[in-house]
């Protein structure tokens, strides 16, 4: 993005409503530009305006504050034991390893379509098959204090599929890992979202590059806990919905056959 | 900063005794309900430790990035909950102000805010207002409108840049 787009939506920005691959962008380019950081900063403090003039409508309850303390140290506490981050990061690369080694096969197929379509679907099932799997060992390096969850998703319009984990700790800095396939000519990039069942979303991350067969294999550390979340929507650049599906607790599942 | 960042008790009490109470009535105003606002609360200041170390007083002030932080979750959620009935808005010159008692500092903030806000024509203040408290987009209110997308980024600019004169103004 450069100083004239990044100009075009500071507005938009600073008002917290700019879509949400701008709003990217735009964090993106603020880091590096010091003229549109500043401009980005004085928009802001003047949209922060708007809510100091909101009239003040009673105090918060008074029990809010231990509440508000609680949840900060819930939270804090994996900074106090870094030990407990490298392990994650190493459940992490773990997945994403196993998740790389069952579908990374897909662009050698690319551009012979109906070949292509059909190990799309065989390396999703893979995949799908390598993270249900997955529950023991991750179970294992992370200890009983790690839930895995994970499903496939499907595609709206009958191209593509997927799948998903998330990697649940008590210490609510979780992660999530997504793997794409048969997406080529989506436009991307993709935004990951979950939701819970009450509708409550989070934005996960972006798939910016798809590989020649429309794969891609992306892993996001959160640091929020995704407990409750598990509707998972990849959406592409247009903001249509190009894979859906719900993750829940793994039960061990039989590898397609080759 | 640095006792947030550490998880300090003290430290998240004093930020929490400070801007709970503007952050609560966003929650409030923006989400419509105690249990929301509440919510809310939780949610920004969880989120302000996370985002602690990335804070840089040389960029801008404590009170802006958390209002900023706190807006965003809001309009978020408002968004994402469409079919919720959205509170009538209520800027504090047209409510009598509540009995308890009020951090100076704040009603401070509040006074120079509104006078900021003053500066702005009543067409600039509500196009605002749609997008800072209804979380409209820019596309949204044109469509809604009728005017070109380029319009409205420009009036929101051309009304953002004036209430940040007035804000240099009071700081001047």
């Amino acid at each position: 993005m450069n100083c004239s787009t990044a100009r075009d939506v500071l507005p938009e920005f600073a008002l917290g409503v700019a879509p949400g691959e701008d709003a990217d962008q735009v964090e993106l380019h603020v880091e590096t530009c010091a003229a549109c950081r500043k401009e980005a900063v004085d928009l802001q403090r003047a949209a922060a305006s708007f809510g100091y003039a909101l009239a003040a409508d009673g105090a918060p309850p008074e029990s809010l504050e231990q509440h508000v303390v609680q949840a900060v140290h819930e939270v804090a506490r994996p900074a106090k034991h870094p030990h407990l981050r490298g392990r994650r990061t190493g459940i992490a690369l773990l997945v994403a390893a196993v998740l790389v080694a069952s579908v990374g096969i897909g662009s050698v197929f690319a551009g012979r379509e109906e070949r292509l379509r059909v190990q799309a679907e065989r390396t999703a099932l893979a995949a799908q098959a390598a993270i249900v799997n997955l529950g023991g060992i991750v179970q294992g390096v992370g200890g009983r204090d790690t839930k895995v969850l994970s499903g496939a998703l499907a595609a709206r319009s009958g191209v593509g599929n997927g799948s998903a984990v998330t990697i649940l700790t008590r210490n609510a800095d979780d992660q999530m890992i997504v793997v794409v396939n048969g997406l080529a000519g989506r436009s991307v990039p993709l935004a990951v979202s979950i939701s819970d069942t009450k509708g409550h979303a989070i934005d996960v991350g972006t798939i910016h590059a798809l590989d020649t067969a429309g794969g891609a294999t992306r892993a996001w550390e959160l640091q929020s806990s995704l407990k409750g979340f598990v509707d998972v929507t990849v959406r592409d650049a247009h903001r249509h919905i190009v894979l859906r599906g719900t993750l829940q607790a793994q039960t061990a599942v039989a590898s397609p056959s080759p | 900063m640095e006792g947030l960042l550490a998880g300090d008790d003290a430290a998240i009490r004093a930020l929490y005794a400070r801007f709970a109470r503007p952050v609560y009535t966003m929650g409030l105003r923006l989400l419509g309900s105690r249990e929301a606002a509440e919510e809310l609360t939780q949610d920004v200041f969880v989120t302000a430790w996370r985002k602690a170390a990335r804070f840089d007083p040389h960029r801008g002030r404590l009170s802006t990035w958390l209002m900023t932080i706190a807006h965003n979750q809001a309009v978020d959620r408002l968004r994402r909950e469409t079919g919720v009935t959205r509170p009538k808005l209520v800027l504090v010159d047209e409510m009598p102000e509540s009995p308890q008692s009020v951090d100076e500092d704040l009603l401070l903030e509040r006074d120079a805010a509104l006078r900021a806000i003053a500066s702005l024509s009543d067409a600039e203040r509500r196009l605002v207002l749609r997008t800072y408290f209804r979380g409209m987009t820019a596309r949204e209110i044109s469509e809604d409108d009728g005017i070109p997308l380029g319009t409205v980024k420009t009036r929101l600019r051309s009304a953002l840049i004036k209430v940040r004169l007035a804000n240099q103004k009071e700081l001047s």
